[in-house]
């Protein structure tokens, strides 16, 4: 049995389900919108392992029956309203019930799409850049400073082609940086931020899921395709194959992290090299299976489901048949 | 050179500093050195790593010249100045870039934290269990449940066994309380009605040790089976990859068990014996390199962790 915890609002959330549907698979959903109001739950750590429960209207799963687990965490926009506690109180309360959880999930032997522990690398991504590194990916020419000085070599040594971005795991626009904004610089004394050279290719967005591997191949102009339509700019995709060597770092990659499911972003360039950019342990996969056709959520629901490998291949290897004959 | 990253009043920071200073290693206390008056430029590309600090007077400390570092607080911000939000932004990007540079060290670093630790580093003993578990150390019996009769149940098998009631402790805070008479248990279920709670067995006096490279160091009296324990605790602690963490031990029904997991050990916490230990542990980890951070492998990047 799977078990999928997360909330219907999220898109990502409704679609495993409706995969884990379609396919067969049963499943039951522990809602983040009524849990924990809803459900009855009993965790219990013993010297020699984890038992328990957890209940929901109708039914009841037993720990030892799980196959797999999918996670997405929900921000306190899709939990349910706690009646007759100030705000405070709420987030502490859903901290303390996702604590519960987290560490259910960090002890549970099935795979669970994501564990916390191997996504916490997403916080550096310099951090990445060294994991990168060593599993064989090229990382782009980068500096972490609070110098202008520094910052502005750099800019220099790169002819001005130059990036900027968050070094944490808070999202932000990558930019190219600007003429203009070198007069900023000087407020780096107040904390590090990451220049990196910029690098010229194609965006390859690439997914592994236990095993396999979805390569999609971005076509756009923009500098963050990600945000290329709210800048008047096109984005398409379609599948795409790797150099096995280039495969092999992303699985490396994966499985370094312990991560089943993650979102390797590849920049390829006019001489056939592969930048890693970030590796991302809650990829929104949604976005890139409705543009490619690749079935990520299919590889997804086996992975819960049995944890190898299935028919899901043979798609694959049609859809990248078709691109290869169009190319 | 050796960077002892933390408060500049830290009791431990202050020992090791004062040791490193009596044996003619010079060292340095840095509350931040990623922030003014530091300036810090790190260049990463596949074929180089090579980072330098300039302090405030204008003197160079690349990389290469760090001998060792000591991590006891990971980048303080003064926050006088800051929107709340900016802070949190610039607090998050200032511990992003920490953690990397500190994996980029080639010297001994203690302690070189996996991210999982870096960022929760006060996470519940229950994150641990698993990691525990492995290593072969005893841990505290646990429940969480939002169903009355499960923690009546629980309470009920500790009963049989001579013990009485059961203590509840958020996930997310030290505080502990006893269950044990009807109205307690009352308070409890009405709790329950709105979150799960969590249930673990009463325990005795508890002990602390510290772990620190190989050396194994009791705070008082060590436990009456140390020969069998010290092993287990190496191990956690090289599993874990921590050079230098405490656990805190206590006798249970069933024996002694690890009751918490402080992988920023509370050293002002240990008597004057047992600091003196730690100080030449940690002194003999950051001059002899002997610790499992000195090796920045890629296995060592990403250890099983809480």
């Amino acid at each position: 049995m799977i078990l999928v915890c997360g909330g219907l609002a999220d898109v990502v959330t409704e679609l495993v389900c409706a995969r884990l549907a379609d396919c067969g698979y049963a499943y039951r959903f522990l809602d983040f919108a009524t849990y924990p109001a809803d459900f009855q739950v009993k965790w219990h750590w013993r010297p020699d392992g984890l038992t328990g429960y957890i209940a929901g209207t109708g039914w009841k799963l037993d720990l030892g029956e799980l196959t797999g687990v999918f996670i997405r965490y929900l921000g306190l926009e899709g939990r349910a309203p706690l009646k007759d506690f100030a705000s405070d109180a709420v987030s502490a309360l859903y901290h303390e019930f996702d604590t519960g959880l987290m560490a259910l999930l960090e002890d549970l032997p099935c795979p669970v799409i994501n564990r916390l522990g191997g996504g916490f690398s997403n916080n550096s991504k310099t951090f990445q850049a060294l994991l990168v590194r060593q599993c064989g990916l090229l990382t782009p020419p980068t500096l972490v400073t609070n110098d202008p000085e520094e910052a502005l070599r750099f800019y220099r040594e790169c002819q001005g082609e130059v990036i900027y971005k968050s070094l944490s795991g808070i999202r932000s626009i990558v930019r190219l940086l600007q003429p203009d904004q070198l007069s900023r610089l000087p407020l780096l004394r107040y904390g590090p931020a990451q220049f990196q050279a910029f690098i010229h290719g194609e965006d390859v967005r690439v997914h592994t899921v236990g095993d396999q591997i979805f390569a999609t191949l971005v076509h756009s102009d923009a500098v963050d395709y990600r945000y290329a339509r709210r800048e008047g700019r096109d984005v398409s995709m379609e599948p795409t194959g790797l150099p096995p060597a280039v495969a092999e770092s992303c699985l490396k990659l994966a499985r370094q992290l312990e991560l089943p499911l993650t979102g390797i972003d590849l920049r390829r360039t006019p001489e056939g090299d592969y930048f890693c950019f970030e590796v991302n342990p809650s990829p929104g996969f949604l976005y890139y299976e409705k543009h490619s056709g690749q079935p990520i959520s299919t590889a997804i629901a086996d992975l819960l489901h049995h944890g190898v490998r299935s028919a899901v291949v043979e798609q694959c290897d049609l859809l990248l048949d078709n691109s290869r004959s169009r190319a | 050179m050796h960077l002892l990253l933390g408060d500049p009043q830290d009791p431990c920071c202050l020992s090791v500093r004062d040791a490193l200073v009596a044996r003619n290693c010079p060292s340095r206390i840095v509350a931040n050195p990623v922030v003014d008056p530091a300036r810090f430029a790190w260049h990463l590309d596949n074929e180089q790593s090579v980072s330098q600090l300039v302090w405030d007077d204008g003197s160079p400390l690349p990389d290469d010249h760090i001998a060792g570092v000591l991590v006891r607080q990971a980048g303080w911000l003064d926050p006088e100045g800051w929107a709340t939000d900016d802070l949190a932004y610039m607090q998050s990007e200032i511990q992003a870039a920490l953690l990397a540079w500190l994996w980029s060290l080639r010297c001994p670093v203690v302690n070189r934290y996996p991210p999982a630790i870096w960022y929760r580093p006060r996470t519940s003993v229950l994150a641990w269990q698993p990691l525990l578990r492995r290593c072969g150390l005893p841990v505290l019996e646990t429940v969480i449940t939002n169903v009355e009769e499960e923690a009546r149940a629980f309470a009920k098998r500790q009963a049989d066994d001579g013990v009485s009631g059961a203590v509840y402790g958020p996930l997310t805070s030290d505080v502990r309380y006893l269950v044990s008479r009807e109205e307690d248990w009352n308070g409890l279920a009405a709790l329950q009605r709105v979150a799960p709670v969590c249930l673990s067995v009463p325990h005795e006096e508890a002990r602390s040790v510290c772990v620190v490279g190989k050396r194994i160091i009791w705070d008082g009296e060590p436990v009456p089976d140390r020969i069998s324990w010290e092993p287990l605790l190496q191990r956690f602690a090289a599993a874990a990859g921590l050079d230098f963490v405490e656990l805190v031990l206590a006798p249970v029904s069933a024996g002694i068990c690890v009751i918490a997991v402080e992988p920023q050990p509370r050293y002002d916490c240990f008597g004057y014996e047992a600091q003196r230990k730690i100080l030449d542990g940690i002194l003999h980890l950051l001059t002899a390199g002997t610790g499992v951070s000195s090796k920045s492998t890629a296995q060592s990047m990403q250890r099983a962790t809480p």
